[in-house]
Order: C-alpha cells, then sequence, then structure tokens
C-alpha cells in the first residue's frame, strides 16, 4: 500500500491549519512525524480519516493511486488504514470486547468472525502490552487510565492488522516501563503484518527504542524537514526553535 | 345491558373529566401530549368487523413467538377472550365490577383515560401469587380486530415472588387503541418485577395507566418499555408505602417515525427508611416526540428514606425531540434525594472513532444507542423483555418504520453493562472497602 498526501491544504473553523503538507508512506516502513504543540500534526491525521471538523480546501490524500477524500471514514479504515487516537473517546455501555468484534467483522471481508480466535488474540496481546485483564469486561475506554487506552489503542492495532497505522502520540502521558512496552508492542505489530507507521510524536524517547526510517518535522502546518534519524539528534540539542526559525525563512 | 349502560354513563364522565391532572399542573402544562376523550371515543365506538375469535389470537400468538421465541402462559384478546396454556391458569380472568367486595373501585376517577378503561374494558385480570409461592409469568395482550382496554389487579402475598412480563400487540391497518389500567401490590416481604413492553403498531393509541404500591420490606421493580404506536400516554403513581419497602422503576423508550410519547411517572417514599429510584432513558430519531415527567414526593415523616430521579435522552438526528423534565416534592428533613437530567445529540467524536476502526455509521449508531440502555437493561431481571427490547431498536435504528414489528430475538454479541446505576455510589451499601479507608 501506498499513502500519498499531496500538497494538502486544511481548514477547522475556518481557519487554515495545514498549508501544503506532501507525505508518502509505504507498507513496511516507519515515519515518524514531530513537531511543538499546535503544529497541525492531530490535524493531519484527521484529515486522512476524514474528521467532520477538517475542511480539506486543496491538495489530495491519494491511497495506491486512488483519492480517498470523497470515502467515508469507515471506507478509509477498510482499505488498511489505522487511527491510534491521542485520547480516545470513552462509550460507556459499549463493551471492548464488542465493539472489537464489531470492527473484525466491519474488516474482514466475509465478515464473520470466531469468538475464540478473536479472545485468543485478545489474551496474548494483551499480555504482550500488559493489560489488566479487567478492560475486557468493561465499556470502550471508559474508565481506563492513561496508559490503559494508549496500550488499549496498540491492542486494537494487533487486532485489525492494517496496511499503514497512523499513531498520534502513542507515548503520551506514559511511564517510561509503558513507553518501552508499546514501542516494542508497535514494533512487533509491525514486523507480523508488514504494516507501515506514521508515528506522532513531541518527545524522542519512544524512538530509542524503534528505528524510524523517516522523520519529519512538522511547524506550523508544513514539514520543514525530512531525513532520517539524525534528524532527532538534532532535535534533541537544539529543539524546535531552529526549525521553527527554518520554517519562517522558507515562508 | 348493563354494560352499555355503564358505557353510556361513562363516556358522560370522561367529558366532564377532560382535564387530567397532568393538564393542570404548571410544571408539565407546556410538555403535554394531548389525546381527546372524542378520538378515543370515536375509535372505541366505532363499527368493529367483527370479534377476535380463539383462531385469530392462536394466530397471533404464533407469529409473535415465532419471532421472538418466547412463550406465553396467557394470551388476552380484545374482545375480551382469552387463550390459556397449563400454567396461565393460575391467572384470574374477571369482571372486577361485579367481583364484591373482595376487589374494591381502584380506578383514579381524576383521570379521564381510567375512566374509559374503566367503562369499556372487556376483561379484568387478576394476578395473585400466594405468601412464600413463586410465579413467572409471560401475558401477550392483542388487539386484533376491536381495541383493547384491560384492567389488571396484581397481588403478591408475603413473602412471595413474582416476575410477570405483559407483551402488548396489536394487528396493522386499523385505527386502535392499547390501553391498560392497573392496580399493584406487593406484599410484605415479597419480591416483585413487572415488565411491561409496549410493542404496538402505529395505528395504535397507547395508554398505560397504573397505581403501585410496596408494602413493609418489600421490593417492587417496574420496568416500561415504549416503543409502539403513535401517540404514548403513560402516568400513575409507584409508592414505598410501609416501612423499609423499595421501589425501582426502569423506563426505557425508544421513538421514531413521528411517534409521540407523553411519559409522567411519580415515585412516592410515604414510609420511614424506604428507597424510590426511578431511572428513565429514552432514545429518538425521526421526529419523533418524547416528554420524560419523572416527579418525586416524599411525604412528611419518611425519615430516612431516600428517593432518587435521573432521566438522560440521546437525540440521534436533528428533527427528534425530547424534553426532560425531572421534580421532586419533599416535605421531610432527613431524607437523601437527588434528580437529574441530561440529553444530547449522538455523540459525533464516537461516531468518527468507531468509523476509523471500519465500523459504518449505521452500525455504529446502533452500538452507541444499545450502549445508551445497556447499563439500565443490565438492571432488568427479565431476559425475555430485555433482548426483546435490545432486539426492537435494532429493528427499529435500520428503519423508523419498523414499528410494532415483533423482533427476532437473538442475544449473540448483547453486552449489558454492570447492572448497577451509580446514581446509588454514595450510599454506604455500594461503598467499596478502598473508599471507606479513604474516608
Amino acid at each position: 500500500m501506498l499513502l500519498e498526501i499531496n500538497d494538502l491544504h486544511a481548514n477547522v473553523e475556518k481557519k487554515e491549519i495545514l498549508h501544503g503538507v506532501s507525505l508518502k508512506i509505504r507498507d513496511g516502513e516507519t515515519h515518524v512525524i514531530m513537531g511543538p504543540n499546535g503544529s497541525g500534526k492531530t490535524t493531519l491525521a484527521k484529515a486522512i480519516f476524514g474528521h467532520p471538523s477538517v475542511k480539506v480546501t486543496s491538495g489530495d490524500i491519494l491511497v495506491d493511486g486512488k483519492s480517498i477524500l470523497q470515502m467515508t471514514t469507515d471506507k478509509r479504515a477498510a482499505l488498511g488504514l489505522f487511527l491510534g487516537f491521542q485520547n480516545p473517546v470513552e462509550v460507556e455501555g459499549v463493551g471492548f470486547v464488542n465493539f472489537l468484534r464489531a470492527s473484525k467483522e466491519a474488516l474482514d471481508k466475509d465478515g464473520y468472525v470466531n469468538m475464540k480466535e478473536l479472545m485468543q488474540q485478545i489474551n496474548s496481546n494483551m499480555e504482550s502490552l500488559k493489560i489488566a485483564e479487567g478492560i475486557v469486561g468493561r465499556s470502550l475506554n471508559k474508565g481506563f487510565s492513561g496508559g490503559e487506552k494508549k496500550k488499549a489503542e496498540i491492542l486494537q492495532m494487533a487486532i485489525e492488522r492494517p496496511k499503514i497505522a497512523i499513531l498520534d502520540e502513542p507515548d503520551s502521558g506514559l511511564d517510561i516501563d509503558a513507553i518501552k512496552v508499546v514501542a516494542s508492542n508497535i514494533d512487533r505489530i509491525m514486523k507480523e503484518n508488514g504494516t507501515g507507521a506514521l508515528i506522532i510524536t513531541h518527545y524522542s524517547r519512544i524512538l530509542s527504542y524503534m528505528k524510524p526510517q523517516f522523520v519529519h518535522v512538522m511547524v506550523e502546518g508544513r514539514i520543514v524537514e525530512s531525513g532520517g534519524a539524525e534528524i532527532i539528534s538534532k532535535l534533541e540539542k537544539e529543539g524546535y526553535k531552529s526549525f521553527e526559525d527554518d520554517g519562517n525563512a522558507k515562508q | 345491558m348493563q354494560m352499555e349502560q355503564y358505557a353510556e354513563f361513562s363516556k358522560e364522565l370522561v367529558g366532564r373529566y377532560m382535564a387530567a391532572q397532568e393538564e393542570t399542573n404548571e410544571l408539565y402544562k407546556k410538555r403535554y401530549i394531548p389525546v381527546g376523550s372524542e378520538k378515543l371515543l370515536e375509535i372505541v365506538n366505532a363499527n368493529h368487523a367483527k370479534p377476535d375469535d380463539d383462531d385469530e389470537l392462536r394466530r397471533f400468538y404464533d407469529a409473535v413467538f415465532k419471532d421472538s421465541g418466547i412463550s406465553f402462559d396467557a394470551i388476552i384478546g380484545s374482545s375480551g377472550n382469552v387463550v390459556l396454556s397449563e400454567e396461565g391458569k393460575a391467572v384470574k380472568f374477571t369482571d372486577i365490577r361485579h367481583a364484591g367486595p373482595d376487589y374494591p373501585a381502584y380506578v383514579n376517577s381524576d383521570d379521564k383515560y381510567n375512566l374509559l378503561i374503566n367503562a369499556y374494558a372487556k376483561k379484568d385480570i387478576v394476578i395473585e401469587v400466594p405468601e412464600d409461592s413463586e410465579k413467572s409469568i409471560n401475558l401477550l395482550f392483542a388487539a386484533i380486530n376491536e381495541p383493547l382496554l384491560v384492567r389488571i389487579i396484581i397481588n403478591t402475598g408475603k413473602g412471595s415472588k413474582l416476575n410477570l412480563l405483559e407483551w402488548y400487540a396489536t394487528a396493522e391497518g386499523r385505527r386502535t387503541i392499547s390501553a391498560a389500567s392497573h392496580r399493584i401490590i406487593s406484599g410484605d416481604y415479597s419480591k416483585c418485577e413487572i415488565n411491561m413492553l409496549h410493542n404496538e403498531s402505529y395505528d395504535t393509541t397507547v395508554l398505560n395507566m397504573y397505581d403501585a404500591k410496596s408494602l413493609a420490606s418489600s421490593s417492587l421493580k417496574m420496568n416500561y418499555f415504549y416503543s409502539g404506536g403513535s401517540v404514548t400516554k403513560a402516568h400513575g403513581t409507584i409508592e414505598a408505602h410501609d416501612y423499609s419497602s423499595s421501589i425501582d422503576v426502569n423506563e426505557f423508550i425508544f421513538g421514531s417515525d413521528g411517534q409521540k410519547m407523553d411519559i409522567n411517572t411519580n415515585i412516592v417514599n410515604s414510609s420511614s427508611n424506604t428507597t424510590a429510584r426511578l431511572a428513565t432513558r429514552a432514545a429518538a430519531m425521526g421526529s419523533a416526540t418524547c416528554y420524560l415527567k419523572g416527579f418525586s414526593k416524599i411525604v412528611n415523616g419518611s425519615k430516612d428514606s431516600r428517593s432518587f430521579v435521573e432521566e438522560s435522552g440521546m437525540l440521534l438526528d436533528k428533527s427528534a425531540r425530547i424534553d426532560s423534565i425531572p421534580a421532586m416534592s419533599i416535605d421531610e428533613n432527613k431524607v437523601k434525594a437527588t434528580h437529574s437530567s441530561a440529553i444530547g445529540p449522538i455523540d459525533e467524536e464516537a461516531l468518527f472513532y468507531m468509523g476509523t476502526h471500519g465500523v459504518d455509521n449505521e452500525k455504529a449508531k446502533e452500538l452507541l444507542v444499545n450502549g445508551f440502555f445497556s447499563s439500565q437493561l443490565g438492571s432488568v431481571g427479565n431476559n425475555q423483555a430485555r433482548e426483546a427490547f435490545a432486539a426492537i431498536i435494532r429493528a427499529k435504528m435500520k428503519d423508523g418504520s419498523n414499528i410494532g414489528k415483533t423482533p427476532k430475538l437473538n442475544s449473540s454479541g448483547l453486552w449489558f453493562a454492570d447492572s448497577e446505576s451509580d446514581i446509588f455510589r454514595g450510599h454506604y451499601k455500594y461503598r467499596s472497602e478502598k473508599d471507606e479507608a479513604q474516608d
């Protein structure tokens, strides 16, 4: 799968947030987008999935050469795209496993889910992610701790086996041990399924457990720098300030 | 002849009492769905093709049974005929008006709908559960060729247990009425759960009236499911009457396709150390209108009592309307009482979240509506009632005009959340050791 974002401009509440973003992500590749608060990283993730609050004004998003802009969110997911949320929504009354089943039924071509197999997958991934058993019997994300929510997103990624996953701050709010667990599991799931990933993050800590091939810096709705892991070292030394200056110079 | 005279007399009364209690209550005046007596009398007095016969009743039952899988102990037809199973023989059918002093008049004469039912009811139903015995009864009420008007008396003896399901259905294609008037007394130390499921066709005006009380140390649970008919009027009073008794009222309302539902429920604490709880959940779509009017009264002298009213609504589209008016009147100081109301549109973020996991809008809405009702459905002890309602939701979500269709019960994958509502969380009975330690 090839996900292409071409010169994407998008508004939120009539204010332009993305000012021409271009990216290419193939399955199996690991991309990272880093950027300061308010740089448009989450808006980009939402735009890829057609969030109703994000209006694409120009540019295009293509999967294997075909525009997905007119597709509904569920149809985009059915292509093999996955979004791991920064703040997953809490839904009272919808059971976590029930939701995983509904999701699996929707994504599987024949629409049939073997519950025994699904439970085995859930249990083995819960063990790997060090998730407490209790969440299986609870409502979707309801009452989950910050760490449980992040891990539950990765658990869903493992079950859905996407071709390309957009992970919006999978590390925020996690302690050091949990970051390690989440990073190693993302890595494992990607290798098992040949999944490509676009990891959105503020911090470099999670990247010390993963090996991204491509690192992009996003400032004020633009990709101002793209390259390899060396950018992470530069960021650690200089912060975003130098990139912000670059961005202004490019404007 | 006697019946005709009675009817004439009552027609006059019905006209005189045009203004029902809720029409004169300032709080409810603006949120009121009128159903004129003239319209009801017109339907009652219309020339009905023929009375139901037993074969028709059996065919009706077969159709409901085929889809729902629920076997009923008795089928009560609108023409006054009854088909019984062996178990159904535990239910008495009589005319309360001529039954003598054992069944005193119970109809609230201020209420025009009760008067109508009193005047035209062709069959009265008496369910009595002897002391220390246990009964589980399923009744199917069917309006086929004529309007259904029934009066129901339920008395449970000391220490007894009752689980009752009343399923109301009407044949399609004829303007009709499905009306029931209940008087319920839950005896000392008894445990009683009554489920009333209204799944009438769209041509039906639904009237559900009741007057219930729980005696000393008894527990009375009333579960109302409203999903059928074009107009539903429901009102009544449920009273924790004697020391240490409890009443637990759950209302489930799902309106679609222009349905109008006006639900006025009064809960009363009349004695000390009593608990009264009313929890109402309503979802509406397709220009449906729902008025939720839960009222709690704590009578002077009802010390150490608890009363909770909780109303919540979910709007599935912009054309639907839910108005919630919870209210309380407290005449005793030493009590705990809360009321709450929350109504909002379906969560767009949740729909988006589900969409990113491949779940389309229709299925996501169904999951969210099921989830909305789920925690409260978990407190319904009668599996058939709660699964039937969940199935009705599924059918109506697919097509809002699926009103009154018997749902196919298929509970696989159905998930009911924790049965306990969190409104009692602060009460010592529901506090964990950890909470106590923190204090």
